[in-house]
């Protein structure tokens, strides 16, 4: 077995000293405390009382949540019919070529493609040049919730898509037939077959959806201006005003300790039930 | 309703998706070339100008020289613990392996904001801190897992008996990895180098927490955006689409005739 | 006393709980066509892999000519395996495939080389020997599949249900090829096949497997002539089983009633007294046939309730009183003289010579 050793312990090494071992010391920050500017290990409640006291951060915690779900949900929802057609009414050869378009920009900077929608939205961007030639009033779409959903979108879209594309790929094209063949419309049998069935890749995509929005900070930022903050932007100016290392290590651990428990729920929503249908 | 317009409607729908995900890249691109400082209609003219002013800039191609370094280092250290990751699943079953697996393949899913700021912390506690050295060893954290699926869904399409006919003719352990499980990942190891490179290259949340002085580029456009909007950025951001674009559209390609071969 | 080529004593693989091969002792001598039979999960194919290094016993110990190889690694054996599905090199054209072994022993290019060429013309793939593996028909990998492991000239080779993957008439055919080539090397094969025909056509020594356990090795005439256990009765030939009780013993013969008739066969190794169970054992190509009820010591009477087709033998499914089935195996021709139908009332008969007894 020495040899199995050699193979599997330098990635295993690798990833506990410098994704676990981090993780683990920004747990234990969020005990220490900042003395004089300087940081020193400790083991206070202070920070967790200071944060936990603040109305702002439960604000900014709740904002942060409703705009990850509803970007899940909304991206999710714009997301289905594409992913629909796509695995069940295209030619094999369209659908890889329309995977392919999905996976490459996914791979792109996301930085970049959300500047881009900077220039599409801003007041003397595209949008507002085609409506102002056309002689209506500019709207303003910068710096408002829906340019940060905008950016939530270009972020994980093509996953949504994928994810969902595997999902629904994965049902048993039987029980469609079998479906219409007993009476039920195609609406119908969409809502009451297909989604059951791809239940695992539609939860899976709406939950990395969810993660993606949760821990963005570009798209609040860039897109949405910055005056509604979610938790990825107060996490940044705790770090570069006062660089406040400690609380900004709490706020981070609230954020994992969210995404934990939606993942734990996600994985039994979707995987739950199959348990009790083996013995139904 | 008519099959056609139910069609067309369809086909509409997912040409509709496309759009919105291509439409802000098309738009840098065609903005890069506008003469115009400011991103607007109607177009004033056709100039490389901000293209030249990204290539005689100095920070800028020093940020790109940063991302290219690191980037290569990367993918070279990424694909090799892929695929030692990869190989080791491949061939060896033990009890905690879906441990090993959850910890290794994990850090991706975590936001890039918090693994950053973990990061920094831990790095600069022992020297790491503001480098670039810093940055590689980050990305290595968050590009391996890409490595070790793409590497492993090959090893997955090999028939185990391949292994065991090397060993059965004479190849030892080594060398049976050399003479045939190489040769075969030979295309998933390319795969991952370019998909590793991709990803570090366009990387910016961790790298602006790590890296100091020495930025690499997308720090240096986050810094960029934060400041003042210069059509610059359009140029920038162009060549840095293009440039990943490339790597992974090729990064699929080979995946797919590789996997046309086999079959 | 010879030293086999290859030798297991009291080997045995456990998987977990699983026994996959229960304490097995058997050689193998060398020039012998020795071919493994038995149901799927007897646990013929991993004792063919531990002989090749691939698993490692749980116990007991295997040599090779006299020398124990146990902790031998699969590389430093030398004893090729010629797979089911041919595990030939996808990146590699025939002619690499081929070489590999040479090539693993550290032997120089142009030695290689002809090496190579020989082989391949043995096989007769000679005008392959540039092609990629995807371009081959079965028949074809599996030649390469054969030259890659002769070209190492080894003195026993190891085949893993060669055949397996072709088709009916290319396999017969592949069948013969074989037997004349391991005739021609003089060298020791050790075949694993779950087709009785096929290694009752090639090899010398049959090794019956069933549950991890050997339960015959004989020549082909002498397991099916003089099975030792009931399943092995069972499973080679064609043969029916009548269980029945000693009634009477004679100088030469003992005398079986069963349920469906007495039965006088000659006394064999055995002994057996008055009221022990045996099993009487008839092939059912021995067995003759009448419309007339005839007065022969060994019979049986039947309706005809189903026959079968091979080729130009026939296998007629006979009902006996008690319900059980008996076999006949008969020539067409000798059907149709009896001009017999379905349903229709048959006598079989057959010597006592021919009979053959199981203890039970």
């Amino acid at each position: 077995m020495k040899a199995a050793i050699i193979w599997g312990m330098p990635l295993l090494v690798w990833q506990c000293l410098f994704f676990v071992v981090p993780l683990g010391l920004l747990v234990a920050m969020t005990f220490w405390s900042v003395r004089n500017f300087r940081l020193s290990p400790d083991l206070t409640l202070r920070n967790w009382n200071h944060l936990l006291s603040e109305s702002y951060f439960y604000v900014t915690y709740f904002r942060t949540l409703s705009y990850s779900v509803i970007a899940s949900v909304v991206g999710s929802a714009f997301a289905f019919p594409c992913s629909y057609v796509l695995a069940y009414n295209v030619r094999p050869s369209t659908r890889r070529l329309v995977t392919f378009l999905l996976i490459t920009p996914f791979f792109t900077s996301y930085l970049v493609r959300a500047y881009s929608w900077q220039i599409i939205l801003s007041d003397n961007g595209l949008v507002n040049g085609l409506l102002s030639s056309l002689g209506m009033g500019r709207v303003p779409m910068l710096n408002t919730p829906i340019a940060t959903m905008i950016g939530y979108l270009t972020l994980f879209f093509p996953l949504i898509i994928l994810l969902q594309l595997v999902g629904l790929s994965a049902v048993d094209r039987d029980l469609i037939g079998a479906a219409h063949n007993l009476g039920a419309g195609p609406l119908r049998t969409i809502v009451k077959v297909v989604i059951p069935s791809a239940k695992v890749g539609l939860i899976l995509a709406a939950t990395f959806a969810f993660i993606f929005a949760f821990g963005d900070f570009v798209s609040p930022a860039q897109l949405g201006g910055g005056k509604a903050p979610t938790l990825s932007i107060l996490i940044i100016d705790t770090v570069k005003s006062a660089s406040n290392w400690p609380m900004a290590s709490a706020i981070a651990l609230t954020m994992i300790v969210t995404l934990m428990v939606v993942m734990f729920g996600a994985l039994g929503a979707a995987y739950g039930t199959q348990r009790t249908d083996r013995h139904g | 309703m008519d099959e056609r317009v139910t069609v067309l409607i369809q086909r509409g729908y997912v040409i509709l998706c496309l759009g919105f995900i291509f439409c802000p890249i098309l738009t840098l691109i065609a903005f890069s070339f506008n003469v115009d400082r400011f991103p607007s209609l109607p177009w004033k003219g056709f100039s490389l100008t901000w293209y030249s002013a990204v290539f005689e800039d100095p920070t800028i191609l020093d940020a790109f020289r940063n991302t290219l370094i690191v980037g290569a280092g990367v993918a070279i250290v990424s694909t090799f613990l892929g695929f030692t990751a990869a190989y080791f699943d491949f061939r060896w079953n033990f009890p905690w392996k879906k441990l090993y697996l959850a910890i290794v393949v994990l850090p991706p899913t975590i936001p890039f904001l918090i693994l950053g700021l973990a990061l920094l912390l831990f790095l600069s506690r022992i020297g790491l801190g503001s480098s670039l050295t810093g940055v590689f060893v980050s990305h290595v954290v968050i590009c391996t897992p890409f490595a070790l699926a793409i590497t492993r869904m090959r090893l997955a399409e090999m028939d185990k008996g391949l292994e065991e006919a090397a060993w059965n003719l004479g190849a030892s352990e080594w060398r049976g990895v050399l003479e045939v499980i190489l040769p075969f990942a030979a295309p998933a190891i390319l795969a991952s180098a370019l998909v590793t490179m991709a990803v570090s290259f366009d990387e910016f949340m961790i790298a602006w927490f790590v890296s100091g002085l020495d930025q690499t580029l997308p720090v240096k456009i986050l810094l960029l955006l934060q400041g003042q909007v210069s059509p610059r950025i359009n140029a920038i951001g162009t060549i840095v689409f293009l440039i990943s674009f490339t790597l992974v559209a090729i990064a699929q390609i080979v995946i797919f005739l590789t996997r046309r071969i086999t079959e | 006393m010879t030293i086999g080529a290859i030798e297991l004593r009291n080997v045995a693989k456990h998987f977990g709980k699983f026994v996959a091969v229960a304490g097995i002792s058997l050689r193998v001598e060398e020039g012998d066509f020795a071919a493994f039979i038995g149901p799927s999960g007897c646990g013929k194919t991993t004792t063919l892999r531990l002989i090749a290094g691939l698993e490692i016993p749980t116990s007991g110990d295997i040599l090779c000519r006299g020398r124990k190889i146990n902790d031998d690694k699969p590389w430093a054996r030398n004893l090729p395996l010629v797979w089911q599905n041919f595990a030939l090199f996808p990146f590699l054209s025939v002619e690499q495939n081929v070489e590999f072994g040479l090539r693993m022993k550290g032997i120089e290019k142009t030695t290689r080389q002809r090496s190579v060429r020989n082989w391949l013309e043995r096989v007769g793939i000679a005008e392959l020997a540039s092609r990629s593996i995807s371009e081959l028909s079965g028949g074809q990998k599996q030649r390469v599949a054969l030259a890659r492991s002769l070209v190492t000239e080894p003195s026993i080779l190891l085949l893993d249900e060669p055949l397996g993957s072709l088709d009916a008439h290319l396999r017969i055919l592949m069948q013969s090829e074989l037997k004349a080539l391991q005739r021609e090397l003089g060298i020791t094969f050790i075949y694993v096949t779950h087709n009785q025909s096929e290694a009752f056509a090639m090899a010398n020594k049959v090794i019956i497997m069933k549950d991890g356990k050997v339960q015959q090795i004989g020549s082909p005439q002498e397991v099916y002539r003089a099975p030792q256990n009931r399943f092995v009765a069972e499973f080679v030939g064609t043969n029916n089983l009548l269980s029945g009780k000693v009634s009477e013993t004679r100088s030469d013969s003992i005398k079986i009633s069963t349920s469906v008739g007495d039965f006088v066969a000659p006394i064999g190794l055995q002994k057996c007294r008055l009221g022990d169970t045996m099993t009487v054992v008839v092939s059912a190509d021995v067995v003759a046939l009448s419309s007339d009820e005839m007065a022969a010591k060994n019979r049986v009477i039947g309706h005809i309730r189903g026959e079968e087709f091979i080729g130009s033998m026939i296998t007629l499914f006979l009902e006996l009183p008690d319900g059980s089935v008996f076999r006949v195996q008969k020539q067409q021709h000798e059907i149709t003289r009896l001009q017999a139908q379905f349903g229709s009332r048959l006598c079989a008969y057959w010597e006592p010579a021919s009979t053959y007894l199981l203890p039970n």
